[in-house]
Order: structure tokens, then sequence, then C-alpha cells
């Protein structure tokens, strides 16, 4: 029987360290795409996830399932990620569709055109405004509710509402601006 | 509701963030309305496709690092308790002695409180090396100020007692600590005074020809030895200097040593009627403090001798006695009643009419037998025969910083009973 991401958090509060090691395991590729779509390159993304974790087992005692695991760690990751902002560090987006940075390949039997479609939403997705691509990396890759994000993100409840909509509307317009523009 | 507000809950109705009104009222005009319906359609899409983007493998050396750091701190975390516990039993058993120590001191001082007063006071009032000593290795020891500071004051006293000590005997009672040192505790906490067996005790100490050289071999054996022992013997010699320091205030050695002087045919008689008077009175035994042999020698101690025989060969016996002024009187009176009858008699009851007047000098009597004079001891103190009693209160007060006012209400006399010397035409 697989132990719940409770189980391991109490047991690694009762003092064995080893469970963490399984929860790090179960969520690492998680954090780690959230920390890459947030700061643009494997490099930092890396950093950012490994001190994400680091961070989390020593406030693991603090942690009292208030909200998941992974909303807690999300919410480290997006702390980091504003911290090494402030400390100079510069967002370089970067394609997932890159050979060499390890980016699962779409299958060969996928048609040109839904790779043509997928590498626009990727375009339009890195195009996004910093804030605003926090958001649908939130909403629409990690899944989270508003209440969710807007912990996450130390924002309202409100403003992730009456955001997000008008942020789809925006990749809608650009994703229908670059699909027109490629196939004429 | 028209299709602009239901575009605007379109993507919270596809997130199932609406309440559920507002959700009916969407669905029911997306079934309604195709434009409406298509833009959820493409939005629905785009999220779909964004959900969808391809994702990495996270690197393992995430992984690795952390399940090292993790390895590392566990293990890090486990000695830490220990330190921490460690350092605490470090600081209680610190605490322990501390207070052992305290308790040790506490008790020797209570002790002496009940029992030996009169050593220390005598202490006090003559020794000289145990203070001086006690005070250098306290320095050297690095001992509190507090404890410092009361030495250096009973140092103090002890000069101003040894400056007594030498007017009345031109040399230095050399012996005298050591020949305390020497004696069981128990024998000076039970009389508290000098007696014929403390007596013998001193008179078989060595001779102490060189006490300072001897006092420094002493305390080079105390160097020596285990530590812990050293440190033993440093506590108890601090034990010491504190009773000594707690007991000074008790004992008037530095303002209140007041001389009288008896001038006697027989000074070993008179010095033996001073004893028993005193016996009599209730009075600690009178403390002897030398003999002045015929020959010159100052012989320390011999006081007992003389009591012993009745007579003494001396021509003067110095006692210390810790008394009030008017046992005094009464001491003195006792002592002229003994020895021939009245006169003196008179004169010591004046003498606390005298003390009230202060510094007022006045004959108070004069006898055949034995004269009086309360004077600072000197050579000339020694009086004349048919000498008054006499009180020189403005010397002592400038010699010992002390004058009438303020006394405690026992302080100690230095009693020098010295011979009288011959008539004229017996010469």
């Amino acid at each position: 029987m697989v132990a719940s991401d409770i189980d391991l958090i109490q047991r690694c509060q009762g003092g064995e360290s080893a469970a963490f090691n399984e929860l790090v395991l179960r969520h690492q590729d998680r954090i780690y795409n959230t920390a890459l779509r947030f700061a643009g390159n494997a490099e930092d993304a890396a950093d950012i996830a490994q001190q994400a974790f680091l961070n989390a087992f020593r406030s693991i005692r603090k942690f009292k399932g208030g909200a998941s695991f992974t909303t807690w760690m999300h919410r480290i990751v997006f702390n980091l990620f504003v911290s090494s902002r402030r400390k100079g560090g510069k967002t370089k987006i970067l394609s997932l569709d890159d050979e060499e940075s390890g980016v699962v390949e779409p299958s060969s039997e996928e048609s040109d055109a839904t790779e043509n479609r997928r590498r626009a939403v990727q375009e339009i997705l890195d195009e996004l405004d910093e804030e605003d691509r926090k958001i649908v990396i939130l909403k629409d890759i990690e899944g989270y509710k508003y209440r969710e994000i807007a912990d996450i993100l130390g924002i309202p409840d409100g403003t992730v509402h009456g955001r997000i909509h008008r942020i789809r509307m925006t990749l809608r317009e650009k994703l229908r601006s670059k699909i027109g523009s490629r196939e004429k | 509701m028209e299709c602009r507000e239901i575009q605007e809950k379109i993507s919270a109705n596809m997130d199932g963030e609406l309440a559920e009104g507002e959700r009916g009222t969407v669905t029911r005009h997306l079934q309604e309305c195709p434009v409406c319906r298509r833009l959820e359609e493409e939005l629905r899409g785009i999220a779909a496709e964004i959900a969808a983007l391809p994702r990495r493998k996270a690197p393992p050396s995430i992984a690795q690092a952390v399940a090292r750091e993790i390895n590392a701190s566990a293990e890090t975390k486990v000695t830490p308790f220990p330190r921490r516990r460690t350092i605490e039993w470090v600081v209680a058993a610190a605490a322990l002695l501390l207070v052992a120590v305290n308790v040790v001191f506490v008790w020797r001082a209570h002790e002496t409180e009940e029992g030996k007063p009169k050593l220390e006071k005598r202490r006090a009032t003559h020794s000289k090396s145990p203070a001086d000593d006690t005070l250098r290795r306290t320095d050297k020891s690095g001992a509190p100020e507090r404890a410092r500071e009361p030495a250096e004051k009973l140092s103090e006293s002890t000069d101003d007692a040894r400056k007594t000590n030498d007017a009345v005997a031109a040399k230095p009672p050399a012996e005298q600590p050591k020949a305390e040192k020497s004696l069981p505790p128990e024998k000076m906490t039970k009389g508290g005074r000098f007696n014929g067996e403390a007596a013998k005790n001193r008179d078989e100490e060595p001779s102490v020809a060189a006490p300072e050289s001897k006092q420094a071999k002493a305390e080079d054996t105390d160097r020596g030895g285990h530590p812990a022992q050293r440190g033993y013997r440093e506590a108890e010699k601090f034990a010491q200097q504190a009773e000594m320091l707690e007991e000074k205030p008790k004992a008037p050695a530095k303002a209140d040593v007041e001389t009288i002087v008896i001038t006697a045919a027989d000074p070993g008689r008179t010095s033996s009627l001073l004893i028993a008077t005193a016996k009599e009175m209730g009075l600690p035994h009178p403390d002897p403090v030398g003999s002045d042999k015929s020959d010159g020698a100052f012989a320390m101690r011999d006081g007992e001798k003389s009591q012993k025989d009745g007579r003494s060969a001396g021509t003067e016996e110095v006692f210390l006695v810790t008394c009030t002024e008017d046992q005094l009187a009464r001491l003195l009176e006792g002592v002229k009643r003994e020895k021939s009858a009245a006169p003196a008699l008179a004169a010591a009851g004046k003498m606390k009419e005298a003390e009230e007047s202060k510094k007022e000098e006045k004959p108070l009597a004069a006898d055949s037998g034995a004269n009086f004079k309360k004077a600072m001891p000197s050579a000339e103190g020694a009086a004349a025969p048919g000498a008054a009693v006499e009180r020189q209160l403005e010397l002592d007060s400038k010699s010992f910083g002390g004058g009438a006012g303020g006394r405690a209400p026992g302080r100690l006399y230095l009693i020098r009973i010295v011979r009288e010397p011959p008539p004229a035409d017996q010469r």
C-alpha cells in the first residue's frame, strides 16, 4: 500500500528523515517543471527545486496539513523564484522543445498541425506577462483552484478570478494570430 | 443575462469556480447561445493544450542532493542533543559545586559564631601573618574583590593591634600566629581563651625565628599535590578568611583597644588576682599576652607560669580582656579590693565618668598596692609608684582611629601589670 503524502509527512515529523526522500521522488518532476516554467531555464529551475525541497524538509515540523503538500511546495518554489529575481536573476525563456533540454518529445504519429499548434501554445505562453504566466501555469498546468493560486501567489481570490478569463482571452487572440500567420 | 456577462463567467464556469445558481444560468445560456458556446469550447481547447504541454523529467541531481543533505542533517541532528545536554550537565555540576562551597562557608561561619568567637577576635587583634598571608593568597588566587577588601581592612586592624604590642614590648609577637594555628580548633573553640594546655601546645611549637620562610614553605607545600586537594585547601583557607572577616565587626580590634596600666609590687600576684576577679565576675578568661622577664627578654605566653606558682619573676604581665567599661571598672575594683583596699575603688568607679567626659585627663586614685593607669601603651606608660590612674583618650583616638563615641558595648582592653620600681631608699 502506497503511503499518502500526509503519512510520509507525519513519519518525517516523527524523525524518520528517509520518509522525506519518498516525498521528493514523488513530487520532484512536478516541482521541477513548475520551477522551470517560472524561471525559464533548467539550471535555475534545478536550483530552485532542490532548495525548495530542502526548505520544506527543514520546516517540515511547521507543516500543519492546512493545504496539500504540493500546494505548500509550490508556495516555497514561488517564494524562491521571487527571491532569486530580487537578487538579480533574469528569466530566460527557453523552449521546451529544445532537444538538449530533455523535453519529452511528442510521438511521431502526431501530425504536423498538432505539433505546430503545440509550439504555438508554448510560444504564446512564454510571451505572457510574468504574473499572468504564473496564474496560467498554476491553473492550467498544475490544476489549482483559484483560492490555492491566490494562496501560493499571495494575492486576493478575486484577482485570480478576474484575471484568469482575461488571460485566456489574450491567449486565444494570440493563438489565433499565430496559427493564422503560420498557415499563411 | 447578456452574452457579455455570460462570457466573463465562462472561464470560472469551466474551472468549476462558480456558485450553484450562476453555474445553472451560464449552462442554460450556453445551451441556447452558439456564439458563447463556441467561445467556451475554444477556451477549453487552449487550456487543454497548455495542460498538455510537454514536461521534463527532473534531473536526478535534485533528489540526490536533497537526500545527501537530509542524511547529513540527520547525522548532525543526533550529535547536537548530547552536546547540549553535556553543557547543561557541566553547568549544573558547576552550580552544585558553587552551592556546596557556599554551604561550607556558611556552616563554618555559623560554627565560628557559636563556638569560637574569641579565637577570631584574638586573631584579628594579635595575629600578623594569618591575615597578611590570607590576603596574599587571596590576591594570588584571584579571589573576589568583595573578599579582598575586608581582608585589607582586617590587615589594617591587625597592623593597629601590632602597634599596640610593639608599644607594650618593643618586639612584635611574631610567634603568636604560629602558635594559634597549631592549636586544635576544639580547644580554641571551647575555651575561647588561653589556658594551660594551650600554652603547652604553643610552647611546644618550634622556634619562630623565621616565620615568614616557614609560612612560605607551607604555602609551597599547599601548592603541591593533586589539583583538587589544592583547590580544597584554597577553599578551606578562604573559608577561614571568611570566618575572620565575619567576626571582625564584633571584634573591637581596630578602634577599641585601650591600655590599662597597673603598677604593682608583684605583677604575678596581681595578674592572678585579675584572673580570679574576672572569673568571679563571669568574664571571659583574661588572655595573657606575655610576660616581661626581669632580664629584659620578652617571653610570650609566659603568664600561665606566673598563675601557677602565684608569683612571677617578671616585671610585667600583659593581658587582653574584652568587657564593658563598667565591667572593667568592677574588675579593677575587685583587684584593688583583693590587693589592698579602698582608694582604688573610688578610682575605678570614677573611670566611667571620665569616659563620658571624654578625653579629659584626671587623676583618679593612688594607692600603695596597685596603681592604675589607663594610657597608651608605651614604655613611659609604666606608672611611677603611687601614680594616679590616667586616661589618654586623645592619644587612644589618634592611634586607633576610635573614640569614646561609637564604641561597641564590649571592647578590648590591654591590661599591663608592671612592677613598680622599688622605693628610693631600697635601691
